[in-house]
């Protein structure tokens, strides 16, 4: 997950697809699918359980 | 009848160069500006919004920053699976397409709903992996369209997938026993919504104290409600379910008395209690791929049940935050040791255990000065906790992987607790 800086807000790389229907969703070119699925596919640990043992 | 529709707090209309986002009073305008690698804009926050979730319980319209990227997010995931060739989703696909025409916030709150999220992450580890489910993932997007078609009241004609001899429609309920328990799929038509065996609800609770109060969505159906492994359902009985909400409900008065901010927070998130028997060895817990749901095991009381909500919907923020920005580039796969926990963990898990305790701290410094019949307990538990997150973030600091948010991170967490002094 990368961002940048800008005038006080952050630009993450996640794309926002506020506003996109699911009809335009399928032929949407560009949106980094991939940002997501490295996290999906790499995220071994994906249940927090930080209590007392 | 679907009235609990809702659509986040935040609006955003599109023009061909710029956004505007409207919350509350608040309107800022600018040009839409693109990450380098995308063409498509990527999430704007604002650093005050970040700044304030690292600071404890958030406002709606925090809240809703993180909702609109965990939005976002599951988009490109059902993107992902749809393209991922697995399976012929197009019946499917036209009808969720077809009712999103009629509905948008319908089909929102169930592609929002936690077990969606869930099943969207097990869909695309099982496309790429090659792994054979127990519950044939590709199915349950007809499971999502048809819960879609209901809620916005469009006819649709479409097979969904029985397992257990019971069909699961998100947000909504399940339908079953369907014929012997042998069929995998059923025509939407053939469901029973009668009440009875025929027809499980799911079932939502209001609790409320004088004016503030918090729907709860009790889950205890839907296969991917767990975050592990799929589950048949473990319907609660009607006493175990009064059980439930009668804790809920205590547990909601103690919040709003006495920990108002985190009682608006986890009622903004809407909660989605999922039930975990006892002697699983499991206290609660929450997941990255599941906002807003909980599950949690029987508790001996209200306190203690009041502190674990708190303490998971910590989690579920700041795993929606790390969609945006991330607080730490673990790749070297170096352990930590969090102190409260026997194994050691990765940065990324003592961070979330340093938000979600901070907030701990904070409950049990609040039990204490309402001096209630729980004052040694709170005593404990409040200072016990206050040394173990002292700890971790003096454990954390010393990482090299922290980012330039996470120092930032850490910086304010220090800020709430030097509220405590010793």
């Amino acid at each position: 997950m990368k961002f940048r800086m800008s005038n006080g807000r952050v630009v993450s790389d996640l794309p926002d697809l506020t506003g996109v229907s699911l009809a335009e969703l399928p032929a949407l070119d560009g949106p980094r699918v991939d940002v997501v699925l490295e996290q999906v596919l790499d995220h071994s640990d994906d249940q927090n359980q930080e209590q007392r043992d | 009848m679907w009235s609990w529709n809702r659509c986040s707090t935040i609006r955003m209309t599109k023009t061909k160069s710029s956004v505007t986002r409207t919350s509350g009073d608040a309107t800022v305008a600018g040009p839409r500006r693109c990450f380098p690698c995308s063409g498509v804009p990527g999430h704007e926050v604002p650093l005050a919004v970040i700044d304030q979730i690292f600071a404890g319980p958030v406002d709606v319209v925090s809240l809703a920053e993180l909702e609109a990227a965990q939005h976002s997010r599951r988009l490109l995931l059902l993107k992902a699976v749809l393209e991922s060739g697995d399976a012929d989703y197009r019946g499917a696909w036209r009808t969720l397409v077809a009712a999103q025409q009629r509905d948008r916030c319908a089909v929102r709150a169930i592609l929002m709903y936690p077990s969606v999220g869930t099943w969207l992450v097990r869909a695309l580890r099982a496309a790429r992996s090659a792994l054979r489910e127990e519950v044939p993932t590709n199915s349950y997007l007809s499971s999502v369209a048809a819960a879609a078609s209901i809620r916005t009241g469009l006819d649709a004609t479409l097979d969904v997938p029985a397992w257990h001899g019971r069909v699961t429609l998100p947000t909504i309920g399940q339908a079953g026993p369907v014929g012997d328990g042998s069929r995998e799929f059923v025509p939407l038509g053939e469901l029973c919504f009668d009440s009875g065996e025929k027809w499980w609800p799911l079932r939502r609770h209001r609790s409320t104290e004088g004016e503030h109060s918090v729907l709860w969505t009790i889950d205890d159906l839907d296969p991917y409600r767990e975050f592990g492994d799929v589950r048949p359902p473990a319907r609660l009985d009607s006493g175990e379910f009064a059980d439930w909400c009668g804790l809920l409900d205590e547990a909601w008065r103690i919040l709003v008395s006495r920990h108002r901010a985190y009682a608006a927070e986890l009622a903004a998130i809407r909660p989605v209690i999922v039930p975990v028997p006892p002697g699983r060895g499991i206290v609660a817990s929450s997941s990255f791929s599941a906002f807003g749901a909980m599950m949690v095991a029987p508790h001996q009381s209200a306190v203690s049940l009041a502190e674990t909500l708190i303490h998971e919907v910590q989690h579920s923020k700041l795993n929606a935050l790390l969609n945006l920005v991330p607080l730490e580039h673990d790749e070297s796969g170096r352990r930590y040791r969090a102190p409260w926990r026997r194994d050691p963990r990765p940065l990324a898990g003592l961070l979330h255990g340093i938000y979600a305790f901070t907030a701990v701290v904070e409950f049990w410094a609040a039990e204490q000065r309402s001096r209630t019949g729980l004052r040694r307990t709170a005593e404990r538990e409040f200072a016990d906790h206050l040394e173990q997150v002292r700890e971790a973030v003096l454990t954390a600091r010393s990482a090299d992987e922290l980012t330039e948010f996470g120092r930032r991170f850490l910086d304010a967490v220090d800020r709430r607790l030097s509220a405590f002094p010793g």
